[in-house]
């Protein structure tokens, strides 16, 4: 079974701040992993650092390819990632941005089709995505994250602020992805999220005491 | 291939939309280009031009040739003896020499006006082939008129025709007008009077000419002879200090130019790339490498400050062809590219390595992690 990794890894934003990270190890397997934890407890981080957008310090990401987590070609073709803020392009149209995320493969036309269909963007497939609502925003981006049909999905927070309707189907378009068999990484406090069938990693263990009592008051 | 054209034609899509929307920026950059690329250019220009016509009137005096006139009196020892002056005898063996007989009073012609008569000795012969033959001895030396063109002369009510041709070799530096050449004694009452005689040397070597000048100049004071030295000597001083000079301030307009782009477009690339910070960390977050963002910046300012430059380029070109033609030059007169090719690209290649040293900033940028850019 193909596995997402990391061993003693040690990250911190800066060079004089708290580090995030201190010789930790995670893996996960394939199927929906979420990620649980208060804010601030660095799930987003380790999923950038699975993403390759964050170099640690120390440490070592195995990805299911052997591939560096920085290398373009597993940015390019085995990981997906949603960010927090959709971060679509915005001058491009929905069916732009899902065609330059899946980097110009061929079969790239027809799934972008299909996810534009499946997650109710077919009216809006050729407006800009700025103009685009916040609703709308988020699907095109699972769109894009779920297009390039790759080994690792990061997500981070893919439901929050979306109203049932939206998130009935995200949720719908990750149960598909189950049946994929790809590694899926979840960051989410959306208890609506719960209904997938999933692995949980409750990430406020890795707090410090006197940081998670505080965070609790 | 294909992805690179999808990323490329976003990018570019990128850049005409900003131009769209903060036209002051694009704006800024072209302005600073022209206004820096539009004086150097025609300081520089103004250069190659004085360059240019002094090496003009070089080539048109003969650049290795003296001219030696001594004005005879027809109460003269000289006019009697037709002699060569003693202090130019030492020329003959530095190079090859003639000598012409200026004549006092005019020519009159139908055709081209009022000319000079000029007679030329049976010495002269041998320098003057091409124009003077014994079955045409006089002609008329003309730039305009048709040759072999017969041209009817007059002067002192003395009537003759001339077959015009075309000046060449040693005869075309020193007259630059329409002159008539005819056989010394052909015209008596003339040479009677008196007349100039031109000496046309023309040195085996360039280096020893103005030894030869100084020394001629110094051994006619002393016999206190009334001889002028006329050469391009001083000529040729003025254009090689010209050139030094055209040399220092090309260099120094151009890196300038180049220095001060550089700094404003750095300035201006940097504001820019941290407003954009977020759609060039998306990109890279795809997989886009560094380099194509990178060279899609490059590409930009390059385009902007070329099209300025090619702007003040044309500029430069057309008030010339306007002021030209308003002191009534021909069209086509002054600075042509290939004239000004040196300075052109001189200044071009300084400021394109600003626009490259303008982006050196922006390479810090694209070295930030995209995870510390997008949240």
């Amino acid at each position: 079974m193909k596995t997402l990794s990391c061993e003693d890894l040690t990250f911190a934003y800066a060079r004089k701040a708290p580090p995030v990270f201190e010789g930790q190890s995670f893996c996960f397997g394939q199927g929906i992993n979420l990620l649980k934890g208060y804010s601030g407890c660095g799930k987003t981080t380790l999923l950038k650092i699975f993403a390759g957008y964050l170099k640690p310090q120390a440490g070592r990401i195995l990805t299911p390819s052997g591939r560096l987590p920085t290398a373009p070609e597993y940015q390019r073709r085995e990981m997906s990632f949603l960010f927090q803020q959709f971060n679509l392009l915005p001058l491009a149209t929905v069916h732009r941005n899902l065609e330059l995320a899946g980097m110009g493969r061929a079969e790239i036309k027809d799934k972008a089709g299909y996810w534009i269909e499946k997650l109710g963007l077919a009216p809006v497939a050729h407006h800009k995505a700025k103009n685009l609502s916040g609703g709308q925003q988020q699907r095109a981006a699972i769109a894009r994250a779920l297009i390039k049909d790759s080994q690792v999905l990061l997500l981070d927070e893919p439901t929050s602020g979306l109203d049932d309707l939206n998130t009935r189907l995200i949720v719908q378009a990750l149960q598909e992805m189950i049946d994929r068999e790809c590694i899926c990484l979840v960051c989410t406090h959306d208890q609506r999220l719960e209904k997938l069938p999933h692995e949980v990693v409750d990430f406020n263990r890795f707090l410090p005491v006197e940081g998670h009592l505080l965070a609790l008051a | 291939m294909k992805l690179l054209i999808s990323i490329g034609s976003y990018l570019l899509k990128d850049i005409f939309w900003r131009w769209r929307e903060q036209p002051g920026n694009v704006l800024t950059r072209f302005v600073v280009a022209y206004a820096l690329v539009l004086p150097s250019l025609g300081l520089l220009g103004a250069f190659a031009l004085m360059a240019e016509n002094l090496e003009m009137r070089l080539t048109r005096n003969g650049i290795d040739m003296l001219f030696i006139t001594e004005h005879i009196g027809s109460t003269s020892d000289d006019f009697v003896a037709h002699q060569l002056h003693p202090a130019l005898a030492p020329l003959r063996a530095h190079g090859t020499m003639f000598q012409l007989l200026q004549l006092f009073g005019s020519v009159r012609t139908p055709n081209a006006g009022v000319t000079r008569a000029v007679a030329y000795p049976d010495a002269s012969l041998p320098y003057l082939r091409g124009m003077v033959t014994p079955e045409v001895p006089v002609v008329f030396l003309s730039d305009t008129l048709p040759v072999g063109m017969p041209v009817r002369a007059e002067i002192d009510d003395y009537f003759f025709s001339a077959q015009v041709r075309r000046p060449t070799g040693m005869v075309s530096k020193i007259y630059q007008q329409d002159v008539v050449l005819v056989p010394e004694g052909m015209l008596p009452r003339q040479e009677s009077r008196g007349f100039s005689r031109v000496t046309l040397f023309k040195a085996d070597r360039l280096a020893a000419l103005r030894g030869l000048e100084e020394a001629i100049k110094l051994m006619t004071e002393i016999d206190k002879q009334n001889v002028s030295v006329r050469s391009s000597l001083k000529l040729l001083g003025d254009l090689d200090r010209l050139k030094e000079k055209q040399v220092y301030w090309r260099f120094g307009l151009a890196l300038t130019a180049g220095g001060v782009l550089a700094l404003v477009l750095g300035t201006l690339a940097v504001l820019e790339y941290q407003q954009r910070a977020y759609v060039i960390a998306l990109l890279r977050s795809f997989g886009i490498r560094r380099w194509m963002v990178y060279g899609m910046q490059l590409l930009e300012n390059a385009f902007v400050v070329n099209v300025a430059a090619v702007a003040s380029y044309l500029t430069l070109a057309y008030f010339q062809q306007v002021l030209y033609k308003s002191f009534g030059q021909r069209t086509g007169a002054g600075l042509s590219f290939e004239s000004m090719f040196s300075e052109i690209l001189v200044i071009f290649v300084c400021v394109n390595v600003g626009v490259v040293i303008s982006t050196l900033p922006a390479l810090h940028i694209l070295k930030k992690d995209v995870g510390t850019i997008l949240s």
